[in-house]
């Protein structure tokens, strides 16, 4: 629970600090694209404008000529390019570079000559009278004049400011994306100290628990897994710490119940013992120097040897080690057992394998 | 076992709503990028207005006041006619009216919106049928033509006129017609011209003359001086004659138009104001409703033209003046 806890906490973070990352990069890049469509809309769509403004004007001109020959009696056409020009006009006006001191002079120009022009265009348009179509004409050729040189005054001055947004802009650019290496080298570095933090928060006690359950498969009963991480693995190592606790409170149980076992044979073999050795030395003193009755009497003396020594090693039993008897059953291989370090390298299963070597020896 | 379960679900909670979160944003870019590209500028908006959609019914008009507002004062009502009838109908804005006749016999229009001059020399000429004509919100569908001066004039009646400057409208029963009828009366066009008649291209372009001094007397429509007078308080003028009312800006249809199209567009317009649309529409061009509009209405022009003789002339409009006896054999 805790360390599905740890694992989503540190996982959600570095997603989450990912995600920031690619959102405040993303807003960033989108900040200088609004500046790029900014400048695009603001500076070069108002060149464009005032161009076509400019065109306009020209169109307007060639439509009064015509009407002026008689080449056309339709003023459709006409209208439509001073409605267009009024709308070019206000598109011009909506831009703040056309207001910035240096334009707002020109734009108040044009904004006043426009509807002069156009009085006049539509008088013009329908002008029966020569002397009154005359005034027209050169009030109107007047207001385009003053309106051509505005524009291009306007035109010009809005292309240098955009110039200069767009360096602004570049070197604003160029920073961004050195700024973002940066951060984007310092999100990956962390996400990997992340990473194998959590690695860590996994092998770490995976680690100390495969080397308890080694030395727990070596009877080192006295082994304990220490680990402070207040999780499953915590958890885990408790149970390992109590498992081997009870093994070794188990183990400690057998070695003094065959200590007890171990006195007790002591005592009694010692006893025997020590008769039969009487018997024996007074039937050596009885029989003078009979080879036979010698050879016998050696014979009992190291039988009575051996079994005091076997007594000896029992007494000595540090750990219990198994061997094979015969076919299922098995015997203490006293030996080992009284060894204090003969199995201690040794994987578990070898302590409960028979000792081939030492046939005669099966048990107590 | 519980917990168990319930974790994966919200892990797999989490990193769908993070993915969530990014394909927002990922969804964001992607429409700011298309909103970057929407193109910025689009062409020039063709409307029913062109003259380019040949298959559209074309109704011309004539400016008597600021052409780019009379054009837009239209628009309305022509788009509501396209809407009713389920066909384009377009404008055509003439530069006068004789350019409205000529249209018509080329058949570069199919209707016009008319003064009074013009609308039945179409049906005299050329056979056009009169529908309907606007009527004002004070109830009035008819004009006069006024002869007026400005108020410190020394001109106090028609007989002043002479010797004078007067601005005029060719081609129109109120600009043209109406002056030259009482000027002839008085024998004032006889030999060599007195004063100078300066030719104005809008009823509002002659009030404008004679309001500035360029002319001292000016012939127009009442409607149209009327409107001036209430634009400008300050400003006076004396009337020095009226003439007397007929249809003002009548809709007048092409013969073979006024036979396929003729009902439907009478009804469509006869109807308007019964409709919200139509009735703003109707107040775009300062008018209530539509009203039918007879051919019998325009007996003032032949009434003059009658008496006018050879000054008729003056008028501008061609040697063949109208007739009663046309008009009936057309119906």
């Amino acid at each position: 629970m805790m360390l599905r806890r740890k694992l989503i906490w540190v996982l959600g973070s570095l997603v989450g600090l990912l995600l920031a990352t690619a959102i405040g990069a993303i807003w960033m890049l989108q900040g200088v694209l609004r500046e790029l469509h900014h400048l695009d809309t603001q500076a070069w769509v108002i060149i464009e404008e005032a161009n076509n403004l400019g065109t306009t004007i020209s169109m307007v001109e060639i439509e009064l000529y015509e009407l002026e020959f008689g080449q056309q009696r339709h003023l459709d056409r006409l209208i439509e390019l001073v409605e267009s020009m009024q709308g070019e006009v206000e598109k011009v006006s909506a831009s703040y570079v056309s207001h910035l001191p240096e334009n707002e002079p020109m734009l108040q120009r044009i904004r006043t000559a426009v509807p002069v022009f156009a009085e006049h265009v539509g008088a013009l348009g329908t002008a029966q009278d020569p002397q009154w179509a005359a005034q027209h004409r050169r009030d109107a050729r007047d207001a385009a004049v003053g309106l051509r040189r505005d524009i291009l005054t306007l035109s010009r001055n809005v292309g240098r400011h955009g110039e200069a947004e767009q360096r602004a802009l570049t070197d604003r650019f160029r920073w961004l994306v050195l700024g973002l290496t940066v951060v984007f080298l310092i999100v990956i570095n962390i996400s990997i100290v992340a990473l194998l933090r959590m690695a860590g928060m996994v092998l770490r006690p995976v680690e100390k628990l495969v080397e308890a359950t080694r030395q727990l498969g070596k009877e080192h009963f006295d082994y304990r897994v220490e680990l402070d991480q207040k999780d499953e693995f915590d958890e885990l190592a408790n149970a390992y710490n109590s498992l081997a606790a009870q093994l070794q409170a188990n183990e400690q149980r057998k070695l003094e119940m065959l200590g007890q076992v171990a006195l007790t044979l002591n005592h009694e073999l010692n006893n025997a013992a020590a008769i039969i050795e009487l018997q024996l030395q007074l039937a050596g003193r009885q029989s003078g120097h009979n080879p036979a009755l010698d050879k016998c009497v050696t014979q009992i003396r190291d039988s009575l040897a051996r079994m005091t020594r076997t007594v000896d090693l029992l007494k000595q039993v540090r750990r219990i080690v198994l061997a094979d008897y015969v076919s299922g059953a098995k015997m203490l291989d006293l030996e080992k057992s009284a060894s204090p370090d003969e199995v201690k390298d040794q994987p578990t299963e070898l302590t409960m394998t028979t000792d081939a070597g030492t046939p005669g020896r099966k048990g107590l | 076992m519980h917990d168990g379960r319930i974790m994966p679900v919200r892990l797999t909670a989490i990193i769908l709503l993070l993915l969530a979160v990014g394909a927002a944003v990922a969804i964001y870019a992607a429409w700011e990028r298309g909103h970057e590209t929407t193109p910025i500028h689009p062409g020039p908006a063709t409307g029913p207005s062109s003259l380019e959609a040949r298959s559209a019914i074309r109704i011309g008009l004539v400016p008597e006041r600021d052409v780019f507002a009379m054009h837009r004062s239209y628009q309305g009502l022509l788009k509501y006619l396209s809407q009713r009838l389920g066909h384009p109908v377009g404008v055509a804005t003439l530069n006068s009216y004789e350019a409205v006749l000529a249209d018509f016999r080329e058949m570069q229009i199919e209707g016009a919106f008319l003064g009074s001059l013009v609308a039945l020399l179409a049906m005299d000429r050329d056979g056009a049928q009169v529908l309907v004509k606007p009527e004002q919100p004070d109830g009035c569908s008819t004009y006069r033509g006024v002869i007026f001066v400005r108020e410190d004039s020394p001109a106090q009646s028609v007989d002043d006129v002479r010797g004078r400057s007067i601005a005029m409208l060719k081609a129109t029963y109120a600009g043209s017609l109406f002056p030259i009828s009482e000027m002839a009366k008085r024998g004032m066009l006889q030999g060599a011209p007195e004063g100078r008649i300066v030719w104005m291209g809008t009823h509002d372009e002659v009030i404008a003359t004679v309001m500035s001094g360029r002319a001292e007397v000016g012939a127009v429509k009442d409607l149209r001086l009327a409107a001036f007078e209430k634009a400008n308080p300050d400003k006076r003028v004396r009337r020095l004659a009226t003439s007397k009312p007929v249809p003002n800006n009548a809709l007048v249809l092409r013969k073979d138009v006024a036979e396929r199209w003729g009902k439907q567009i009478a009804e469509a317009l006869l109807n308007m104001d019964s409709d919200p649309a139509g009735r703003e529409a109707l107040a775009a061009i300062g008018a209530k409703r539509f009203v039918a509009c007879q051919p019998e209405e325009y007996e003032p022009i032949y009434e003059i033209a009658e008496s006018l003789g050879a000054a008729w002339e003056q008028v501008g409009v061609g040697e063949a003046r109208p007739s009663r006896s046309n008009n009936k054999a057309s119906r």
